[in-house]
């Protein structure tokens, strides 16, 4: 995995890639949640990802809250609606409506906190059994800027990665480190040839799209 | 989601990085403020869109919204009831029970459907009458079916022919069969008829099946049904004995053994009842029995001759019997298994604890056989007693006597009555004459009989005493005494001879 840190590229690469009407021939358009327990970090990794921006206080999520990201993968515009829940148990109930449909999810844990990984093992399952059975979830263990004092280790999560088929990276927000990466990990994971993919999402009335003798994203 | 704000949301997030937050709607992404409020939203607005899960959400945000505001609910409820909830279980069952009853089956439905549409939280309404429009016709149905199977078999059996071709007669008499030439299949097993899979009709609704679908009812327990309901006809019971079945289909079958299981269920006492009979019996039993006892007890102690210390030690020990008996009843009450913590259990330990109360007050409280020496001084001192108020008695009639004497000589009447009637019976020649001399004169020519009348009496007493009938014992007692001395009055009126001791063996 890389480690170097991306801290000044990413709003620039966000921006780079920005297809902004290119005409390249083929765009998708993703529903991505992140899970995990509070305060483990995943409203700054969505911040990171989408205004290269890092808050040392970020205030904790009410509800939900919903971004969007544009990323290009070789000749493919993926447009990325994030929803990033609230940690918090209280909101826990709410969290069926947002990854349901959702075509990928980040399991957020941080790697400081034994708990924090025993809840994202349970999302996880969670996922596997009420999310879209193909959906790409992604194991995001945050804060990797303190590794020195680790609880989780990283081969530990690895191996429980892999076991469930799940992306895996450690990340941190603070320093930008593997944010881009695993949204990207993402991207290139899900099916983009497939109209299919938009079943979930709602229909968008785009002139742009419609036009284009390719699209078929109206099942 | 025509309100859909997804391009000007994309021009905005992507531009300017707005980030939306809060209680979003994931679909149209309206911030609503409150969990509640969203979750309902959800439900409502987008359940079309996943009808998986539209039916759960739905009946869990309606349950909600019925606890949470049941007075805005209740108006579009009244609102909606007649026309929507009507169309939506008719929707649901199309064919429940609407067609057994037709029209007045589905309207008490409805009307259920109301009252739940309409009641409050923890508001109870009875179900009752639904569940008997229902249960009463089914009833009534199966009912006159068994009755009308019965009544066919009490017929099939009045005089079933030993013979197997005139039996068959007699059975297509009873019971016309089907004809059985369009039947090509089973109607219960659904296989074809031929030459190895022959046709049988079920000798009580002479309907068609195969062998293999034929159920049998033993001969006597065919009996057995009819009798239940008519006559028994007895000697046909040795007649057909080597017949052994009759061929049944089995929903008759199962009529008839629904039948016999209700019967036996009504029927059929449990054990428990049957052991706490006997206990209720011994108790009834032993309570004359207890009385006599402490009547006996009082008499001995008083130093009466009429018992003797053998009776009461007999009773004794028949008490202490039943007692025993009771406690071994209501043990083996106890004994018998039932489900721990059940309520039948709770009544076998109040059985069995009433056992040992009633046994602990009433027979194990009895007062002790008093000792004989001291029943013997009793005796002893009441025959003092009884000597010297005899001797006292002696001395006042001779008082009397010459007084009288004195008092005829001088007025020449005599005035018996008065004084005589505080005499002892039979203690002096006045009150002698006064008081036997009637019955002497009337029973003096049946002399041989009263001795005789004595001795019957006497083996009367031996019996009763065996058999512990005490208070047989007590009258003839009484009686015996009461001849003895009309016999000795006789005696001695006769004889003319001086009153003697009066104290009888």
């Amino acid at each position: 995995m890389a480690t170097t840190p991306r801290s000044g590229g990413a709003s620039g690469t966000g921006a780079a890639q920005r297809p902004n009407g290119t005409s390249q021939n083929k765009s998708c358009q993703f529903k991505l949640v992140l899970l995990g327990e509070s305060a483990v970090g995943k409203s700054s990794l969505v911040l990171r990802f989408v205004k290269g921006q890092f808050h040392e206080y970020q205030e904790s999520t009410i509800g939900a809250a919903f971004l969007t990201q544009t990323i290009c993968i070789e000749d493919t515009v993926v447009k990325f609606e994030i929803w990033d829940t609230a940690g918090q148990e209280r909101y826990h109930s709410l969290a069926p409506m947002y990854y349901r449909g959702a075509q990928a999810a980040i399991v957020v844990y941080d790697i400081q906190n034994q708990d924090s990984f025993q809840r994202a093992k349970t999302w996880v399952k969670e996922l596997h059994k009420q999310a879209s059975p193909n959906i790409v979830i992604a194991l995001a263990g945050n804060k990797a800027d303190l590794s020195n004092i680790r609880v989780v280790e990283f081969d530990e999560a690895k191996q429980y990665a892999e076991e469930n088929g799940l992306l895996f990276m450690e990340t941190s927000a603070k320093t930008g480190m593997n944010v881009n990466d695993i949204f990207l990990a993402i991207a290139k994971k899900l099916p983009k040839n497939d109209g299919a993919n938009n079943q979930g999402t709602s229909i968008r009335p785009n002139g742009n799209e419609t036009n284009r003798p390719t699209n078929n994203c109206c099942k | 989601m025509s309100g859909n704000p997804f391009d000007s949301d994309e021009e905005q997030s992507s531009a300017s990085g707005e980030i939306l937050e809060g209680f979003l709607c994931p679909i149209c992404r309206a911030d609503l403020k409150s969990i509640d409020v969203l979750t309902d939203h959800f439900a409502r607005q987008h359940a079309e869109e996943e009808a998986a899960l539209r039916s759960f959400k739905d009946i869990f945000t309606k349950a909600k919204k019925k606890i949470l505001n049941p007075f805005e609910d209740e108006k579009v409820a009244a609102a909606a009831a007649p026309g929507g909830s009507s169309s939506s279980t008719a929707a649901k069952n199309p064919n429940g029970n609407g067609d057994r009853n037709g029209p007045s089956n589905a309207r008490s439905r409805l009307n259920v459907f109301n009252h739940m549409a309409r009641q409050q939280p923890g508001a109870e309404c009875s179900h009752f009458e639904y569940f008997q429009s229902i249960r009463n016709p089914r009833l009534e149905r199966y009912a006159s079916e068994t009755n009308k199977l019965i009544i066919r078999l009490h017929r099939l059996l009045k005089d079933l022919p030993a013979d197997s071709v005139q039996r068959r007669q007699h059975e297509q008499q009873t019971v016309a069969w089907l004809d059985g030439s369009s039947v090509k299949l089973c109607p219960s097993c659904a296989k074809s008829f031929h030459i190895a899979r022959r046709q049988h009709h079920c000798r009580l609704c002479g309907g068609i099946m195969c062998n293999d679908c034929s159920k049998f009812l033993p001969l006597e327990d065919a009996m057995q049904l009819a009798s239940l309901s008519t006559t028994r006809s007895e000697p046909l019971q040795q007649l057909h004995q080597h017949e052994n079945a009759i061929r049944l289909c089995e929903h008759c079958l199962w009529l008839l053994d629904t039948r016999r299981d209700m019967h036996e269920s009504r029927t059929c006492r449990p054990l428990l009842t049957q052991v706490y009979e006997q206990i209720r019996q011994l108790q009834k039993e032993v309570t004359p029995d207890l009385d006599m006892y402490l009547k006996i007890i009082n008499s001995l102690n008083e130093g009466d001759t009429i018992f003797t210390l053998a009776d009461a030690g007999a009773l004794r020990g028949k008490i202490g019997q039943v007692a025993e008996a009771m406690d071994m009843r209501s043990k083996r009450i106890l004994a018998i298994f039932c489900e721990p913590g059940s309520r039948e259990e709770a009544l076998k330990k109040a059985i069995r604890l009433g056992c040992i109360q009633a046994i602990k007050e009433r027979m194990l409280s009895l007062p002790p056989l008093p000792e004989e020496a001291h029943i013997r001084q009793m005796q002893e001192r009441r025959r003092m007693e009884t000597q010297q108020r005899i001797l006292t008695e002696q001395r006042m009639a001779m008082e009397a006597y010459e007084r009288n004497n004195l008092a005829a000589n001088q007025s020449g009447v005599a005035i018996p009555g008065a004084e005589s009637g505080s005499f002892a019976q039979g203690s002096d020649l006045q009150s002698l004459t006064n008081w036997s001399a009637p019955q002497a004169a009337s029973k003096s020519n049946l002399d041989d009989p009263l001795i005789e009348q004595i001795n019957i009496i006497k083996g009367y007493i031996k019996q009763a005493r065996q058999d512990m009938n005490f208070e047989v014992v007590e009258t003839l007692e009484l009686n015996l005494r009461e001849l003895q001395r009309e016999v000795y009055e006789r005696q001695r009126y006769s004889q003319g001879s001086t009153p003697a001791s009066p104290t009888e063996a």
